[in-house]
């Protein structure tokens, strides 16, 4: 298999303050990879260092099969989170100076289209300044690609888009990904990363908590996470035995159950409770894994440490 | 390059484009030219009603002189045969009623000139011509309502010493003549040398103003001053702009900084040119209206153009590293002062140099590069013997500073970029220019 991006024992501190701390990291070529992990916790220093407009500590960085590239490649594509426009350009001028930056000379066909299938022609004579921010997220988007980059890195690209553009967007993303893109984004929306991306990175105080496909991170967790629905408002799920943690969705519960604890006695518990509407096994959603990681309930609490 | 000359374009577009640009560059020799026109226009169009003056002589001698004067003024003076129009007010004296006045008399006088019935009145002191030794002359009295009209109050007060002066004489005994002839003005011309031509001939000196002299280097200097600080503080917000926007790190993944910085200062040499390309043609046309066209030759021109880009080089460099270095306009202020002081140094000294092009105080301070491309222009555009290897050292010299300005600022501008928080010390931007 071959690796669009390696990452080995790579750390970067900024002053005393540790951002990413021996990270290993593998992209596959042609693979859609979702970064995720709280604010603060050394996604943007890591995208940076992979742009190479950081450079590592210490480790190794290896982009496209060259480790000691020049952060100006033609072949990578970039999104910086919601900005990265010149406000005073119109839209055409714009995808078009990004594009010669990329040693793209006529780009004019290859931006109508994507104009036209990102729904965006009737405001391409627009200055940036007047533009919605998700219209202006979708001129960035154009610009990231507009030069067939061979890796695409995108930070937060969905911050902000209404569902509609969402989808846009992310069929847009997946597009690439037939021609071959590897496609690097990162993102707080956990389902996104759930239904868009082959492999998932988590990324927790600068250290790797996750890494792989869904499957594999949740066969990690196992069954161990019961679905409910019942009758009962509130309290009714108070002091069940064998349940470790409540996470209240409001129209339903999650129950994380202990290690070795039997579901059937917690559905006996609960019918001797309330009327039950629904109950199911089921693996914890990547949701409930982020939470367990870096929530508040967490082993440990999060530190609003401001390091991108 | 390709990369290099697209940021270029961007810059220049987004400096030229705005609207403070055009209004600022533009506008201002069109308004420049405006004037000249419209003082043209005006000039017609002055007022040439008769200005009736009464004189009340106190001497009983100075009437008749002065109503000559006034009659010879009326016949030459006033009427432009070129244009066929007249150009200026005709005097007409009148006889007032005989002095000393009553303040009676001075009130009806007034009422007259309210009335617009004359336009002033005169009183000449009887004492004016008085014979005795130790008479200390009284002043002229004019009055009116309208004092601005300095053109009147200039003449009569002229008139009335060259009548007193000939009657003076004339009580003295001394022919009037005579003293006019002693006293012929000695008049003298300033001119430049004489030299010769490349066709062999000699070329002879011309006759030169000496307000012109001044004019001219002034200018010049002035010029390049302009352009630079015109394109140097749009393009340190631009930076700015491009750290907040987070553009920075999109132009770093596709050019490496050196290429960004190029492209910036090419785009800046650009907006540079074009504000010069408008002043010239501008100045040239004033220039060939006064009729000075000549004080700009073309070797002058070529040198000025070589410094000027030379100046925007390094001064694009280093506001560029400090709008790298900074977050913000407000922190872009205080470490803008050091180079601003550096940039306007040749304003304040520039009278001196500008009297003594030559001198070893000149000499000195035109060869230290920051300082170069203004004073030597100023030198060369004010004194012709300026020796030819000056320019040549100063532009080498700046070369070479503007080479080692544009590589620490380099430096600056590539970690600047991405450095976000507080804006760094001296120290600091020191460190980061050294250590790379």
């Amino acid at each position: 298999m071959t690796y669009a991006v390696e990452l080995s024992g790579v750390t970067k501190s900024f002053g005393r303050q540790i951002a990413v701390d021996q990270l290993d990291l593998a992209v596959p070529s042609g693979a859609v990879y979702g970064f995720i992990g709280p604010n603060g916790s050394g996604k943007t220093t890591t995208l940076r260092m992979i742009l190479r407009i950081l450079y590592p500590d210490s480790g190794l960085v290896r982009v496209l099969g060259l480790e000691h590239g020049d952060a100006a490649d033609d072949r990578v594509g970039y999104l910086p989170e919601e900005r990265g426009l010149y406000k005073k350009m119109r839209v055409r001028e714009t995808i078009q100076f990004y594009a010669r930056l990329k040693g793209v000379r006529d780009c004019r066909r290859e931006m109508d289209e994507w104009l036209e299938r990102l729904d965006a022609t009737p405001w391409a004579d627009k200055k940036i300044e007047a533009l919605s921010k998700g219209m202006s997220q979708k001129v960035q988007f154009i610009a990231a690609v507009i030069a067939r980059p061979e890796l695409l890195i995108l930070d937060e690209p969905f911050s902000g888009l209404d569902p509609v553009n969402m989808e846009v967007l992310k069929d847009a993303i997946l597009a690439m990904r037939q021609r071959g893109t590897t496609v690097i984004f990162s993102t707080h929306d956990m389902d996104v990363a759930e239904r868009m991306c082959d492999t998932i990175f988590m990324i927790y105080r600068g250290r790797k908590v996750l890494d792989g496909t869904l499957e594999a991170i949740q066969a990690r967790y196992g069954d161990d996470t019961i679905r409910v629905r019942t009758a009962a408002i509130n309290g009714a799920l108070d002091g069940l035995p064998g349940v470790a943690r409540v996470n209240n969705y409001g129209r339903y519960q999650e129950l994380r159950i202990e290690p070795g604890a039997d579901p059937h006695a917690i559905l006996q518990a609960l019918v001797a409770r309330t009327r039950v509407e629904q109950f199911e096994i089921t693996r914890p959603s990547l949701h409930d894994i982020f939470i367990r990681i870096a929530g508040p309930a967490g082993h440990e609490h999060e530190t609003e440490a401001r390091r991108g | 390059m390709d990369k290099v000359w697209a940021i270029a374009a961007r810059e220049y577009n987004a400096m030229v484009r705005t609207k403070a640009f055009v209004v600022s560059v533009i506008l201002m020799p069109i308004l420049m030219l405006g004037g000249i026109i419209a003082q043209k226009l005006l000039e017609g169009r002055i007022d040439v009603t008769d200005k009736r003056v009464v004189i009340v002589d106190g001497t009983s001698r100075l009437l008749e002189p002065l109503m000559r004067a006034a009659e010879q003024r009326n016949a030459t003076a006033i009427f432009d045969p070129e244009r066929k129009r007249q150009v200026a007010a005709k005097y007409v004296l009148i006889a007032g009623p005989p002095a000393p006045l009553t303040d009676e008399a001075r009130l009806e006088l007034s009422d007259r000139v309210r009335r617009h019935e004359i336009f002033a009145f005169v009183e000449i002191p009887a004492e004016l011509m008085s014979e005795a030794e130790d008479a200390s002359p009284k002043a002229v009295q004019f009055y009116a309502e309208n004092l601005a009209f300095v053109e009147l109050i200039r003449w009569v007060q002229r008139s009335i010493a060259d009548a007193a002066r000939t009657q003076r004489l004339v009580i003295a005994g001394i022919d009037p003549a005579v003293v006019m002839r002693a006293s012929v003005p000695v008049e003298m011309d300033t001119l430049n040398l004489y030299e010769r031509a490349a066709s062999g001939a000699i070329r002879k000196a011309e006759k030169t103003s000496r307000e012109l002299s001044f004019f001219v280097p002034m200018t010049v200097m002035m010029l390049m001053f302009m352009s630079v600080i015109v394109t140097a503080q749009p393009m340190l917000n631009g930076v700015i702009e491009e750290k907040q926007q987070r553009i920075a790190e999109v132009l770093l993944g596709s050019a490496n900084p050196f290429q960004i910085m190029m492209g910036k200062l090419i785009g800046n040499v650009g907006v540079s040119l074009t504000i010069i390309a408008v002043y010239l043609i501008g100045g040239y046309i004033t220039a060939s209206y006064f009729g000075f066209s000549r004080m700009l030759p073309p070797s002058l021109a070529a040198w000025f153009l070589l410094y000027q880009i030379m100046a925007v080089f390094l001064f694009g460099a280093i506001f560029l590293a400090i709008g790298a270095a900074c977050t913000d306009l407000k922190e872009a202020q205080s470490l803008m002062t050091p180079a601003m002081l550096i940039l306007i140094l040749p304003m304040m000294i520039w009278f001196t140099v500008l009297r003594e092009p030559l001198s070893t105080f000149s000499t000195v301070l035109s060869l230290i590069p920051p300082v170069t491309p203004m004073l030597m222009i100023l030198r060369m555009a004010a004194s012709a013997s300026v020796p030819e290897w000056q320019p040549v050292v100063g532009a080498v010299l700046v070369l070479i500073f503007m080479f080692l300005m544009v590589f620490l600022a380099g430096r600056i501008f590539r970690i600047g970029l991405l450095a976000q928080g507080k804006a760094p010390k001296l120290r600091e931007l020191a460190q980061w220019a050294l250590r790379g």
